[in-house]
């Protein structure tokens, strides 16, 4: 993929000219219209795809700007200008929610660095059963994440699994609600999928891992590097690339993801224990049908990602000068 | 014994990285074997030994979750496979043009299909759900298919590389033996990408049986409620005993772990091309 997006749009076309077999003539010798009429049945042949992509991508991202300036249910829309945006602002339950989203991002990023990165270290290290390893890791993956969350929040409950442990092993004090308890509901919910290593992270890194060419680990064997000190100087360093991707990947999900509390808690305890900016946004829908309300939260959230997408993107582009 | 000693100081530290991984592999395992043996107690055994194994095993839970779950198992499995193939048919089809022709506006057109893989789902929630509700077809399978028949950029992307790394001879010969666009469509690119195609249908499937938010807006009737909104809706509403509640769960995930290994490699394959969507 970084290949179609990296190459600029000229060099394509040098390409194309001499690779595409249906270029008959010059292109220059007839006039645009001409082509376009030529090639006719390849538009056709796109139209599908942009009939969905425009009902559903560019359609309701317009919308969704322009219903933000305004007061929107099923049947009526009235212009209200910024007044949306201001109620989101004002109301005291988004600063609770983006602080539980900021300690979500974070904690993510830094479980995204560390577990599944060893873990794909560690399987690429094996020598015999990689593969079986492999498989065992990935099947956690295909189930779905509702069931993972549904389990975990059996788990946590009073009479759940944790608790049963803890008077098992004889400490009943430490026993609680955990979801229930503002102290450690939305620990909770980030806890939930320990140890981490299972997920698509996983892929990545050992996918990384497992492009490093083995006579540069080879050479550094023979010269008596040991194990962790191959992670950090020849690893890490090779496989960055695909750790500042996925960083970006994991701050892009938690900002806008919220299947966990709502599920698990939705966003209790209290008004904003678990609260999150996109649960906000589907409540505006579910129990207000303030479409206007929701489009403005959705429009905030949008150009947050766009945000952070460029500065990622920007850092990685010089990052490869570097 | 002096065999041994040998054998273990040149494996040493294969068998600290396999028991490292077995204990990891340990703590990742155990949410879903403690599912798989909940979804077989009674509600006494759930409260008297909620982990390990208790015995007889009350299979009739599941008989009681087979009723509630079976219709949203099959939405699933329409709503997946409609949407999968028709997705993946556009797709395809869409990427062979922008691979292997030249016409007017190809580069823009593209890259208009390459953002939309920059737009996550979620902040169109919105104005989609309005869509849907407009049209009548909240409530309907309908409500699904369509906004997942629009995921197409991914594969796009996927395939149209692919193609483009196709020598060129192939296509050159059936143009002379005269192939029309759709018969060098037909009888060339599609076989030869059959296998990235899988490896993309299987990563839409998933995507789809994954969603919860999206159905939980407009498919929360019985009559389009799928596997993953009906689990929740059976454990918070219908309020039946834990195990049967949990044998949903085990139902709710089945059909997943099939797929996984009837197409293992295909399946990994297609999660690791999909991470970049995220």
């Amino acid at each position: 993929m970084s290949r179609s997006t990296g190459t600029p749009a000229a060099a394509l076309d040098d390409k194309a000219v001499s690779r595409y077999t249906l270029s008959h003539s010059s292109p220059r010798a007839e006039s645009t219209l001409r082509a376009m009429r030529r090639n006719a049945l390849l538009y056709v042949l796109l139209l599908p795809t942009f009939l969905f992509a425009i009902a559903f991508y560019y359609y309701p991202l317009l919308s969704g700007i322009y219903h933000s300036f305004t007061y929107w249910d099923i049947k009526r829309t009235v212009w209200v200008g910024l007044s949306n945006y201001e109620r989101f602002f004002r109301e005291p339950a988004t600063l609770a929610a983006w602080r539980n989203m900021a300690i979500i991002v974070g904690a993510e990023v830094v479980i995204t660095m560390t577990l599944p990165l060893l873990g794909a270290a560690l399987v690429s290290r094996i020598t015999h059963w990689q593969y079986g390893w492999r498989v065992a890791f990935v099947l956690p993956i295909v189930v779905p994440a509702t069931v993972v969350v549904f389990v975990w929040r059996w788990f946590y409950g009073i009479d759940g699994g944790f608790n049963y442990l803890l008077r098992l092993i004889g400490q009943p004090d430490l026993t609680r609600a955990w979801l229930g308890d503002p102290a450690t509901a939305l620990w909770s919910i980030i806890f939930v999928g320990f140890p981490w290593v299972a997920g698509i992270n996983f892929l990545i890194y050992l996918a990384a891992l497992q492009a490093i060419p083995t006579e540069i680990n080879d050479a550094a064997k023979v010269d008596g590097c040991g194990s962790l000190r191959r992670f950090f100087r020849i690893e890490l360093p090779l496989i960055r690339p695909q750790l500042l991707l996925l960083v970006t990947l994991t701050i892009i999900y938690y900002l806008r993801s919220f299947d966990a509390p709502l599920i698990m808690t939705n966003g209790g305890p209290g008004t904003t224990g678990t609260l999150v900016p996109g649960l906000q946004m589907y409540r505006a829908i579910r129990n207000e049908l303030d479409l206007g309300y929701g489009s403005a939260i959705g429009t905030v959230l949008f150009s947050t990602l766009v945000i952070i997408s460029l500065v990622s993107f920007t850092l990685r582009r010089s990052q490869e000068r570097a | 014994m002096h065999q041994r000693r040998h054998w273990l100081h040149r494996h040493g530290d294969q068998v600290v990285l396999h028991g490292a991984l077995a204990l990891l592999a340990f703590l990742t395992f155990v949410p879903l074997v403690t599912l798989l043996s909940l979804s077989v107690k009674d509600i006494y055994q759930l409260n008297v030994a909620p982990m390990g194994l208790t015995f007889p095993m009350r299979f009739e839970n599941y008989a009681l979750a087979w009723k509630f779950m079976r219709d949203p198992i099959l939405h699933n499995v329409i709503v997946a496979s409609v949407a999968t193939c028709a997705s993946l048919a556009m797709a395809t089809l869409s990427a062979f043009v922008f691979a292997r022709f030249r016409f007017p506006g190809r580069d823009g057109l593209f890259y208009a299909i390459l953002i939309l893989l920059f737009i996550p789902n979620t902040v169109l929630l919105v104005p989609t759900y309005q869509l849907i509700i407009s049209q009548n077809l909240h409530n309907t399978l309908w409500a699904l298919i369509l906004p997942y028949c629009a995921q197409q950029a991914l594969a796009i992307v996927v395939l149209r590389t692919f193609l483009q790394e196709l020598p060129e001879e192939m296509f050159d010969a059936a143009t002379v033996d005269g192939a029309s666009v759709l018969q060098q469509f037909r009888h060339i690119a599609v076989p030869l990408s059959l296998p990235v195609i899988g490896a993309m249908a299987i990563f839409q499937v998933w995507l789809i049986w994954n969603d919860y938010a999206w159905p939980s807006l407009v498919a929360n009737a019985p009559q389009a409620r799928t596997a993953t909104l009906a689990l929740i809706i059976f454990n918070d509403f219908a309020l039946p005993e834990p195990g049967a509640g949990m044998a949903a769960g085990v139902l709710a995930a089945l059909p997943m772990i099939l797929l996984f290994f009837i197409t293992m490699r295909t399946f990994i394959a297609g999660l690791t091309a999909g991470a970049v969507k995220g």
